[in-house]
């Protein structure tokens, strides 16, 4: 290319970047472009299982519910917080709705009297057993203490139309509670110790995890609750969002704290290798044009972009700092004892970084295989800004390097000798004793290597809020089972008859559980618990007459023995009052009842106790996750093994299978030791190592690409590139290494993997190439 | 379920400390156990002649209460944070479960009644007593109690002697508490009982 050619790619493609770029600016603007709910980067459940589970989940509001307490050891006082705290909600933008416990109490009385009438077939659940079971007098027993004792539900009412109090039994056992009692004007309140606490129930009314309502949860909601807690009124809280946002603040927290470390560690480097900011600017607009490039056909391609894929992406694509520092180093060269001419320095780097930028954008470009959507968009802005870096380098690089002479810094020079001191002891690794015990390693590390899908795992929770959360459940019960028995059937009859069936078994098994049927059961139970109650009330009513001293005379009409079964419709169903709504799913084609479990039992035993059919199935929401998380794993495993492979087919091709096994051994050895480290350290290997370790893939072979591919006349000391490679290693140590020190596990297992990975990858190649005569091969 | 927790509650919190109120009240010590015999009479409305039962109460404080009811139909109910059972003399039969946490909450609310103190959700209304007696008048405000407590009228010296429950529907517990024993500790028969 003659140089006013390149002058004019060069501006021609600063004006394509800068259209594009203005393109990005247009298109971000726009609502929506960029998404915030970190939901979203989880992929679509397709697995019957997951769905079940996802159901249950948005249809009980699971993660939308929060709860906050006001506590004092004066009433009035914690009543007042709570006031003040409502008074607060109003005017905050924050989209939470208050829960309507008044409301609910108001549906359970109209639903309970309406059920009143078919009293007859409904009855609690140990009434019922009892009755089966042909307890009578157990149940004469507590009939009679019911009656007599002050404890007791029975009222003089209920003397000619329920008199054995099964229907006040019934209503008693089938509504939820949660340990709470009410004061004059409704509002819930629970006492522990010396304090009254104040309850405030609520459902965020908008995705928890959207970073703009944990923004909303940090910047309005929080200084609410601390006013509050200022003026003495202790504060506990609980709900997903709570812990969202604290993670959210967490992770602000750790990209602050570790992005500031990363870039004045590498702007610090960078200016003691180089005495100047041009390698830094190149860096910059090399990564901008990029990034740019990326944004650009995400937002065409995907009419939007994760904001988390947007910033990983970009991370990832940060790889090109290191063709900046190559591109620089390179820059050093001498030919006659002069400077390499600036328009040149890219020649040199032939054909190993084409080559490296290729590998690296096949690997990036691999990750549209994982099934997340975020993955997906990151490797499409990654594959592409990366492939645009190579351009930007080559087009605009010579205009940063310095016109005339140029000498390398003593320091540069320094570090490039003590590196090829390192590199010196190289042919140990060609030894036997070198291979076999890399072999043990590798063996005894792969072996012991235990895997971590657990989704629990991952997150990090708050541990003040975890605090926080044990001590409101030490106070109020809570339905905080994730597990549930799904039971699906063709019609209303046999989707609560299979429920009864599932009931029964759990109760044999002594499996606490709460089901739809404790409140509405089959019409055929209703048949039968009609057919017992009669028989017992009439063998016992004697009893009763005994008990009261008067005559009062059996009558089936009046205890309802006459009245007809109660019949649910689709559309009763769906209308329950909250408590029992979501233990049952009615829908036109679908009808789906949830039996949650209360156990610490393991799904193992509740599988084989269940037992399992396509219309009974055991979920575990959090076993479902797990196991989805161990499949991405594996998939990932796969596509590390596939871009090994990838790499060695494009290398053989190119220049035969000699040299590919040279370029691919010192990355593939380092990815299979990391691995190894992390087995003998017994840390559990996830997904998020298996990511980092297709990272180490993708910038690590690049090492080996330019040692390979170095000019062998140039004398020792005059070539920089085992400093290139040891300033990549770092920068990138600071870019991604730097993670392991996250509290989020998800985060540093990325990191620990990348660090480890990276600094065996420098090491290996430099002593497997840094010293060979590659036209060996 | 209100209906039964605020029978429980207030009458378990009761019979222990509610005349605090008053300089004479004795406070019962923690860990420790009161004895006492109850005769009460449960006026129906229908029903001509009162429900007279009679027996034997029971207080661990923290730990629950036993209502041994001797005549005329024995049963023994047991109250603990597991709910109600009742006692066949081996095992305990869940009457009502669900682990209510609240009949603790409000005895220890009970506990500690003062004066100047409130009950969240009751009025406590002092009402002229006989010498060396005081007495509490304790009303509800919310409409879901109101449906089936009118008020709780409690008297007592040292100790309540008297617990008088109203029904809106004129049904009425008279209860009185005679024979006052306080155990420094819970004995083992009782933690045989109370045990969850």
């Amino acid at each position: 290319m003659t140089r006013n050619l390149q002058h004019v790619f060069a501006a021609l493609w600063l004006a394509v970047i800068m259209a594009l770029g203005l393109y990005c600016l247009q298109s971000v603007q726009k609502e929506g472009s960029i998404q915030f709910d970190i939901m979203a980067l989880l992929p679509e459940a397709n697995d019957h299982n997951m769905r079940f589970a996802n159901d249950f989940m948005s249809e009980a509001k699971v993660a939308h519910r929060i709860v906050i307490l006001f506590g004092d050891s004066e009433a009035e006082k914690a009543r007042k917080g709570l006031e003040q705290f409502r008074g607060s909600l109003t005017m905050m933008t924050v989209p939470i709705q208050e829960k309507n416990t008044q409301e609910i109490e108001k549906s359970y009385r109209a639903l309970y009297k309406h059920l009143f009438d078919y009293r007859a077939g409904l009855a609690s659940r140990d009434d019922f057993t009892l009755l089966q079971q042909g307890k009578q007098q157990t149940l004469v027993d507590q009939v009679i203490a019911n009656i007599t004792s002050p404890f007791g539900t029975f009222t003089s009412g209920q003397i000619q139309t329920d008199p054995f109090g099964f229907f006040a039994r019934y209503v008693t056992n089938a509504k939820t509670m949660n340990g709470a009692s009410v004061d004059d004007q409704g509002n819930i309140i629970v006492t522990a110790g010396e304090k009254t606490w104040y309850v405030f129930q609520g459902y965020v009314e908008d995705k928890i995890f959207s970073l703009k309502v944990q923004e909303k949860i940090n910047e309005e909601l929080q200084p609410v609750l601390q006013n509050i807690q200022n003026s003495g009124v202790e504060i506990l809280k609980v709900g997903g969002l709570f812990y969202a946002a604290a993670g959210a603040e967490q992770a602000n927290r750790e990209i602050s704290n570790i992005g500031l470390i990363s870039t004045l560690g590498i702007v610090l480097i960078m200016l003691l290798m180089f005495r100047g900011p041009r390698p830094i600017l190149l860096a910059i607009s090399v990564v901008t044009s990029g990034l740019i490039v990326g944004l650009a056909a995400c937002l065409y391609g995907y009419g939007s972009i994760h904001i988390l894929s947007l910033v990983f992406g970009s991370s990832l694509m940060g790889v090109a700092v290191d063709y900046g520092i190559h591109y620089f180093c390179a820059s050093y060269k001498r030919v006659n004892n002069q400077s390499i001419d600036r328009f040149e320095i890219i020649r040199t780097l032939l054909p190993a970084l084409p080559l490296g930028v290729l590998t690296s954008s096949i690997g990036y470009g691999l990750l549209m295989l994982a099934p997340f959507p975020g993955i997906q968009q990151m490797a499409v802005l990654a594959c592409l800004g990366l492939l645009c870096t190579f351009v930007s380098v080559s087009l605009w690089g010579p205009y940063f390097i310095q016109t005339g002479d140029r000498q390398a810094s003593s320091m540069a020079i320094k570090t490039q000798n003590a590196l090829n001191r390192f590199a010196s002891i190289g042919p140990i690794m060609k030894s036997k004793t070198f291979g076999v015990a890399a072999f043990v390693f590798i063996a005894l590390g792969l072996s012991s290597l235990n895997f971590n899908d657990n989704v629990r795992g991952f997150q990090s929770l708050n541990p003040e809020l975890k605090v926080q959360e044990e001590r409101i459940k030490s106070m109020l019960s809570f339905d905080n089972s994730s597990r549930f028995v799904a039971v699906q059937a063709a019609d209303i009859e046999s989707l609560l008859t299979t429920t009864e069936a599932v009931a029964q078994r759990l109760d044999q098994a002594g499996i606490e559980y709460r089901a739809v049927t404790d409140l509405i059961p089959s019409v055929s139970q209703q048949k039968e618990a009609r057919a017992l109650k009669a028989r017992f009330s009439q063998d016992n009513f004697q009893a009763i007459e005994q008990v009261l001293g008067i005559p009062i005379g059996f009558s089936k009409v009046s205890m309802g023995f006459e009245n007809e079964n109660f019949i649910p419709t689709e559309n009763f169903l769906n209308t329950l009052p909250e408590g029992f709504r979501e233990l049952i799913s009615v829908h036109d084609k679908s009808l789906i009842s949830r039996v949650l479990l209360n156990t610490t039992q393991s799904t193992g035993y509740l599988q084989t106790m269940i037992g399992q059919d396509e219309n009974v199935r055991l979920i575990d929401p959090v076993g479902e996750y797990t196991s989805l998380f161990a499949s991405y794993r594996e998939l990932m495993m796969i596509l590390a093994m596939a871009l090994v492979v990838v790499f060695f087919l494009l290398l053989t091709l190119r220049n035969g299978l000699g040299t590919a096994f040279v370029i691919t051994r010192p990355v593939v050895l380092s990815v299979l030791m990391t691995a190894s480290l992390l087995g003998i350290l017994g840390v559990g290997f996830s997904m998020f190592h298996a990511m980092g370790l297709i990272l180490v893939l993708c910038i690590g072979i690049d090492y080996a690409l330019f040692l390979f591919w170095r000019d062998l006349k140039t004398e020792e000391g005059e070539e920089l590139l085992l400093l290139g490679n040891g300033l990549a290693a770092i920068t990138t140590i600071l870019s991604f290494g730097l993670l392991s020190l996250s509290a989020t596990s998800a985060v540093s297992s990325f990191g620990l993997a990348v660090f480890i990975g990276i600094v065996l990858n420098f090491l290996i190649t430099t002593l497997f190439l840094g010293k060979i005569e590659c036209k060996d091969y | 379920m209100k209906k039964w927790f605020f029978n429980v509650a207030f009458l378990v919190g009761l019979f222990t400390n509610v005349q605090a109120n008053t300089p004479e009240a004795a406070v019962l010590p923690a860990h420790s156990m009161m004895k006492a015999q109850f005769v009460q009479n449960r006026y129906l409305s229908g029903v001509p002649m009162p429900i007279i039962s009679k027996g034997n109460l029971t207080l661990a404080e923290g730990r629950g209460l036993v209502w041994d009811t001797l005549t005329p139909f024995p049963s023994t109910l047991i109250i603990t944070k597991k709910g109600l059972f009742q006692w066949d003399g081996q095992t305990k039969a869940p009457v009502i479960k669900g682990g209510d946490k609240a009949i603790f909450e409000v005895m220890g609310q009970i506990f500690n009644v003062a004066p100047g103190k409130t009950i969240p959700g009751f009025t406590l209304e002092k009402v002229p007593a006989k010498k060396k007696f005081w007495s509490l008048r304790l009303v509800p405000g919310h409409p879901q109690v109101t449906n089936f407590i009118k008020c709780i009228i409690i008297t007592g010296g040292k100790y309540i002697t008297h617990i008088s429950i109203q029904r809106p529907n004129g049904d009425h517990d008279e209860i009185d508490i005679l024979s006052h024993k306080i155990e420094p500790k819970v004995t083992s028969d009782m933690e045989v009982l109370l045990n969850d």
